[in-house]
């Protein structure tokens, strides 16, 4: 038994050697990534979240916007059904918005509501770089990462807030829906493959463009989670910062939560 | 010549600065009215190219379609290929309450999607948005440009008051625009809201006003438009900003060009008076011409001399006519945006800013006009022979030409100006043209020998009740041929343009007045919109059942009016329930009879032209007008011909259910209501106006207010044409008292010698006014029939030229009336002046005077 495991290891190695020899070392690092990100995303997979935020948003010249909402979460990733629903301040309360993945890597549907006008709009594929109520988070960014869909590499490791990290760059297949992103560096913390950092390149840009930090850690409910959630528009100076409070794993989600219609419902959640 | 214009030219000014001052304001006026009406043109029409063009920003296309594009076409045209990005956007004119801050155009475009189209965001350097949320939720929220905050007085949190279809509605500043590029449109006169806040705030439904669209790069618009127009259908338009843009001022600028034909007249008239002063001048300065020819100078100088003051005038004039019409501009765009705005829904707002262009023309056309005005008298000028120059009064009792060949000549023009109106040989501009010219040619050759005549007639009959100022007048008028036929040239010019065009306007107004009494019948009128040319709102359908549950309520009609593109033109589409219409309204039928067309729009789906849409495109009962409907092309047979005025253009009716069956839109521009016998009409409409209340605009007319309303809409239309009518009036004004200037100074020893014989000042006062008044009455009597066939012309020919329409012909007795009264005031107004320098004349001095 012990000798037909050695063997198959030997074989494996060989294999892998061989592979290594043959190609470039891009290939063996994707690959090593790809199992990072699968693994991460085993791990933290809930069937739904919950939690209510509290939104600041910190223009260049340090003028602050306050805002709160509910979220809830169905699936994970590329199975992710969303549904935010403002609640502060009293002028945008009912404000919603509703995120639905869609199969094979498409860009998900996603609408606004606001309940002034009694009806919903569609988010339409060149609106996806548009700012998200005028927060930092344009509407690309409030999908859930499916790593399905992009070309993943491990770049190295670096330290970020004191925690070994592995990094990962992310380029979008354009064949699976356009994105308003050229590339995605990611920092996934070692020991529990938790995302950290995310800084994001805007197409033709040298330079991060934006960075999302996920700060904060807790473990709720055995689910490791971040409890505060920050995205810098570096060029613009600004800063989004959203609060994660009452945050409840695997609640079962009311039937019809993620529709339309209840989108569209005067005071549904 | 510059030793001759300082001896012989000043001195002449010196001495004669008042005739010469108002030889200067002929030019003057002349020029003020073309440059002032041109730089307000110019102003007007680069303001809505330049509007068009900051508004669609980096959209290579737009599609539009009468009555607006359904919102699913975006997601439709967002899934074709090629195209990039796509934004829906509203567009409206609207006024604040306090209307000082002039028109305020408001954009409704999505904020969410609109960074693809437009080269300006709403965050960061270009725009302060307060809260984009706060912005999207409610739906008062609004963008201003910083300018017009600042004449607003607005900061942001501020709310203003706006009119809008629904009445007066209080909107907030949540966000100011940096003006640069999108914000300068319309003058900076700009507010941004959200384009699904504006479907409900101008009741577009679920529509927009026009879809722009970026294209991927790499595809060609050429390319994109033919896969739009295949996707889409022909009922919509695909066309480029820049195309949009020159359509829309191609429409105002034809509007405007009708203002040359005033700004012409003006200049014509000042040609005359420039010839009638240079004409006068060449007489009195026979000796220093004698002198200077008996002195060796040629000819030539002589005529040069003469045209270098032309030249002198000519460029002061222009100067200042160029200066004084910069003042003008101002109050003519005004006019003309209003106007615009009424007819064709489009305006733009700004200050008129003088182009290099205009000054040029404006300069130029000043000279040309002097030079014009100064060649016939410098040429006579320079072809006196010296000794004839010395006989004083030779000259002067000559009468002018040879009048049998001048009388020939001009019946023959006019003759052939007849003929041609009658039966055009040729169409378009170069008819006008020609028309103008030869009608004009006429009447400058006819004039002379035709006011001789008059006057010698009418001055007996002036003696025989003044027998001194008759016979002073007469002797004035008649001993000097010459500068008599060029004053009443002048004045008839002027007075033809006034009956001509005073004429045409009543006929228009008669027949549309005619007109409005038999379409108009029904008792209330309730409007979505106050502008009778672009719906700022429209009707839901089902309010029709709504209304006719109002108590005292018998009928209600929906109607519909759509303004499609045939043939290149913008014509009009309109549907109506037409069984109970023909119940109350009265046709007048040109072709088939109200049988034909209550059968045939009824139940055989057919539709009914008007008199100047069959004229147009000569299509008459029995032939097809083909219909581009949002589902593809439809063909109408015609039932019958009717005479309607809805659309210089030309219309087309329809029963309300073909409308809806094949445009598939049930929104309504008029419900026109017919109460119960015996119902209180205003009651009636207080009922309707309080159901309408806060939901739809509560626009509900009475018959006697609606036609009111239209009235007033056709007289703003002509409140220009009558500014260049005064215009007219005012140059025929200067025409008198520069004649009667010039007839005093030239009397000078005359009148000196008459004082010293006894004659008293009264009595010369007299004189004068007389020949003012004979002066006046033949320019008028010579102004009747020349104004009566201008008039014809334009209500016929020109009229069915540019609009099908031929308007039976009314006299314009009213104009001729108030002519009648004002003519002798002006005239003896004008002789004023010249009068008093006549009572003050010392007798010395005046006989003395060479």
């Amino acid at each position: 038994m012990f000798i037909n495991k050695l063997i198959r290891n030997a074989l494996l190695g060989l294999t892998v050697v061989l592979m290594s020899a043959l190609s470039d070392g891009d290939v063996f690092a994707g690959a090593d990534a790809r199992a990072l990100l699968k693994e991460s995303e085993s791990r933290h997979r809930t069937k739904t979240q919950q939690y209510a935020g509290e939104l600041t948003v910190v223009n260049k010249d340090g003028k602050i916007r306050k805002k709160g909402w509910k979220s809830f979460r169905e699936g994970y990733s590329g199975d992710a059904k969303n549904l935010i629903r403002f609640t502060d301040p009293p002028e945008v309360k009912g404000v919603g918005f509703l995120s639905l993945s869609r199969p094979g890597g498409q860009n998900p549907d996603q609408w606004l509501y606001l309940p002034s006008m009694k009806r919903e709009r569609r988010i339409a594929t060149q609106d996806r770089d548009s700012s998200f109520v005028g927060t930092d988070f344009n509407y690309e960014d409030m999908e859930e990462f499916d790593h399905e869909k992009y070309k993943v590499a491990l770049q190295g490791e670096q330290t970020v807030e004191s925690q070994p990290c592995y990094i990962i760059e992310a380029i979008p297949f354009e064949k699976s829906g356009k994105s308003v992103y050229e590339k995605k560096i990611l920092f996934l913390r070692k020991d529990n493959l938790y995302l950290l950092r995310e800084d994001l390149y805007r197409k033709g840009d040298k330079e991060p463009s934006k960075r999302m930090i996920l700060s904060d850690l807790q473990q709720i409910d055995g689910h490791w989670v971040a409890r505060r959630m920050e995205m810098k528009e570096l060029k613009k100076g600004s800063t989004t910062t959203v609060l994660l409070k009452e945050i409840v794993f695997d609640r079962p989600q009311a039937a019809g939560r993620f529709t339309l219609q209840n989108l569209n419902r005067e005071g549904g959640d | 010549m510059r030793f001759l214009l300082r001896t012989l030219s000043l001195s002449y000014v010196r001495r004669h600065l008042a005739k010469t001052i108002l030889t200067l304001l002929g030019v003057v006026v002349g020029v003020a009215t073309f440059s002032s009406i041109e730089s307000a043109k110019g102003t007007l029409t680069k303001g809505i190219r330049s509007t068009v063009d900051r508004v669609a920003g980096k959209a290579q296309l737009q599609i539009s379609m009468e009555g607006g594009v359904p919102e699913e076409v975006q997601e439709q045209v967002r899934a074709l290929p090629g195209i990039r990005a796509t934004s829906p956007v509203i567009e409206q004119i609207v006024t604040p309450e306090k209307g000082e801050l002039g028109s305020l155009m408001v954009i409704g475009i999505d904020l969410l999607g609109d960074r693809e189209m437009r080269d300006y965001g709403f965050e960061g350097d270009d725009a302060d948005l307060d809260d984009p949320l706060l912005f999207l939720a409610q739906p008062d929220s609004a963008i201003f440009t910083r300018q017009f905050a600042g004449k607003a007085g607005l900061k942001i949190g501020d709310s203003i008051a706006l009119k809008v279809p629904k009445g007066v509605k209080r909107v907030t500043a949540r966000g100011l625009l940096t003006p640069k590029g999108f914000a300068e449109a319309f003058g900076g006169n700009l507010m941004v809201v959200d384009v699904y806040a504006a479907q409900d705030l101008f009741g577009r439904g679920r529509r927009f006003d026009r879809i722009d669209v970026r294209l991927e790069d790499g595809t060609s618009v050429a390319q994109e438009t033919a896969t739009l127009v295949k996707a889409l259908g022909p009922a919509y338009r695909v066309e480029t900003p820049g195309k949009r843009g020159e359509q829309i001022e191609k429409i105002v600028a034809n509007f405007v060009a009708g203002f040359n034909v005033s700004s012409g007249f003006a200049l014509a008239i000042g040609i005359f008076l420039i010839f009638n002063a240079f004409n006068v001048a060449v007489n009195r300065r026979r000796r220093d011409i004698g002198t200077l020819r008996a002195l060796g100078a040629t000819p030539r100088q002589v005529q040069l001399l003469f045209l270098t003051e032309a030249l002198v005038i000519g460029i002061v004039g222009g100067l200042l006519g160029t200066l004084a019409g910069t003042t003008f501009s101002q109050a003519f765009l005004k006019m003309m945006g209003q106007t615009s705005e009424t007819l064709y829904g489009v305006t733009s707002s700004g200050t008129v800013r003088l182009p290099p262009l205009v000054v040029l023309q404006s300069m130029l056309l000043g000279i040309v006009a002097s030079l014009v005005g100064a060649w016939g008298p410098a040429l006579t000028a320079s072809r006196i022979p010296p000794t004839e120059a010395f006989a004083k009064g030779a000259f002067q009792a000559r009468p002018p030409g040879r009048s049998l060949v001048r009388v020939a000549a001009g019946v023959v023009a006019l003759g052939s100006t007849i003929l041609m109106a009658l039966r055009p040989p040729f169409g378009g501009n170069p008819f006008i043209f020609t028309e103008l010219l030869l009608g004009g040619a006429g009447i400058v050759l006819l004039v002379g020998p035709l006011s001789r005549l008059l006057l010698l007639c009418l001055v007996p009959l002036a003696t025989r009740f003044a027998p001194v100022a008759g016979r002073l007048s007469g002797d004035a008028l008649l001993g000097n041929a010459r500068r008599t036929s060029g004053t009443i040239m002048a004045m008839a010019l002027s007075l033809t343009f006034v009956l001509g065009l005073g004429g045409y306007m009543g006929s228009t107004k008669k027949a549309l007045d005619h007109w409005m009494v038999d379409a108009l019948t029904c008792d209330l009128f309730v409007r979505a919109s106050a502008n009778f040319n672009r719906p700022d709102f429209l009707f839901p359908g089902g309010l029709h059942d709504e209304l006719l549950k109002v108590p005292g309520v018998r009928a209600v009609e929906s109607f519909r009016a759509t303004r499609p593109l045939y043939q290149g033109h913008q014509i009009q589409v309109t549907s109506i329930e037409i069984a109970p219409l023909l119940e109350r309204m009265k046709y007048d039928f040109t072709q088939g009879n109200v049988e034909t067309m209550r059968r045939g729009l009824t139940q055989e789906g057919k539709c009914v032209v008007s008199d100047n849409f069959s004229r147009r495109y000569k299509l008459g009962v029995g032939q097809q007008v083909e219909l581009a409907a949002p589902g593809g092309k439809v063909r109408f047979t015609i039932a019958a011909v009717v005479r309607d005025y809805g659309s210089d253009q030309g219309t087309v009716l329809m029963d309300r259910t073909q409308f809806l069956r094949y445009w598939q839109d049930d929104r309504v521009d008029i419900y026109d209501v017919s109460v119960l016998p015996g119902a209180n009409v205003a009651q009636v409409r207080d009922l309707i106006r309080a159901r309408l209340a806060g939901r739809y605009p509560a626009l509900v007319s009475t018959r006697q207010e609606f036609i009111a309303e239209i009235t007033k809409a056709i007289d703003a239309f002509y409140a220009l044409t009558r500014v260049t009518l005064f215009l007219a009036l005012l140059v025929a004004f200067l025409g008198i008292v520069t004649a009667l200037l010039i007839s005093v100074a030239e009397r000078t020893r005359e009148i000196g010698i008459l004082k010293a014989l006894g004659a008293l000042p009264a009595q010369l006062a007299r004189g004068i006014v007389l020949e003012a008044l004979l002066l006046a009455l033949v320019g008028l009597i010579l102004a009747l029939p020349a104004g009566n066939l201008f008039a014809s012309f334009m209500e016929g020919p020109l009229a069915e030229l540019f609009t099908g329409w031929i308007m039976p012909h009314h006299y314009p007795w009213e104009i001729l009336l108030q002519l009648l009264v004002a003519m002798p005031l002006i005239s003896a107004f004008a002789a004023w002046i010249p009068a008093r320098q006549a009572g003050r004349m010392k007798i010395v001095e005046a006989i003395e005077y060479e």
